[in-house]
């Protein structure tokens, strides 16, 4: 965040002219985050991952440089932080007990462990951006911050996310 | 939903009483923003401003 912000102070001027190199740098992390996640098979590399698409999503609020978006890579900043920690929680109960984390070796848990289960669909639920959760919040905001400056390339090529996120 | 992967996890036990709890307080956290996101962009928004203030004074 201070690396990203601090330009913004400093060269505004520069911040200005260059930001579609950061919009186009967010998106291809946004793309290939998603993309990586679905090839994952260990469910650390899955959240890893994920984590790196979101990181995407406060960038590009950041690259957009109106006031709803960056608002919006706030709020996702807060957002990834309660979901990773659900995430990783979850996955440290789970490994805790089967000692493996190969999605493969992890079949049939919902019956022996319905709670851990549902912190996992809770967690996936708000990592695919599902209103009623604070991923889809944070994402809307940032989009909707895109859109207000008129980038709409930005916004389409953004969106393929998160269909990319519920396949998975 | 479907069979068991492997029948030594049919033994596992669920959560405990503190992993629930540490579970459940990041879920009322994610749901809260999810539902009522107004108290954490009032929060965010003055900062924000003054970011796209600086920027919008020197570049018109």
């Amino acid at each position: 965040m201070v690396v990203c912000v601090l330009p913004h102070f400093l060269m505004p001027e520069a911040a200005h002219q260059y930001s579609w190199i950061i919009i186009v740098l967010a998106s291809i992390a946004i793309l290939y985050g998603a993309f990586a996640t679905m090839m994952q098979t260990d469910l650390k590399y899955i959240n890893a991952y994920s984590s790196v698409s979101h990181c995407g999503f406060v960038l590009l609020g950041i690259g957009m440089l109106t006031k709803t978006a960056i608002t919006g890579a706030v709020m996702q900043m807060v957002s990834h932080g309660l979901m990773t920690a659900l995430f990783f929680a979850g996955i440290g109960m789970i490994y805790d007990r089967t000692h493996t984390r190969q999605l493969a070796q992890l079949g049939g848990l919902l019956k022996i462990m319905p709670f851990i289960s549902t912190v996992f669909v809770i967690a996936g639920l708000c990592s695919l951006g599902l209103p009623g959760f604070s991923g889809f919040v944070a994402e809307v905001t940032v989009f909707m911050g895109g859109w207000s400056h008129g980038r709409q390339i930005s916004f389409i090529g953004s969106r393929r996310s998160s269909p990319a996120l519920q396949l998975w | 939903m479907g069979p068991l992967a492997s029948n030594d996890h049919s033994l596992l036990t669920d959560a405990k009483w503190n992993e629930r709890w540490a579970a459940v307080l990041l879920i009322i956290g994610i749901v809260a923003i999810g539902i009522a996101p107004f108290w954490l962009n009032d929060l965010i928004t003055p900062a924000t401003e003054t970011i796209v203030n600086k920027i919008s004074a020197i570049v018109k």
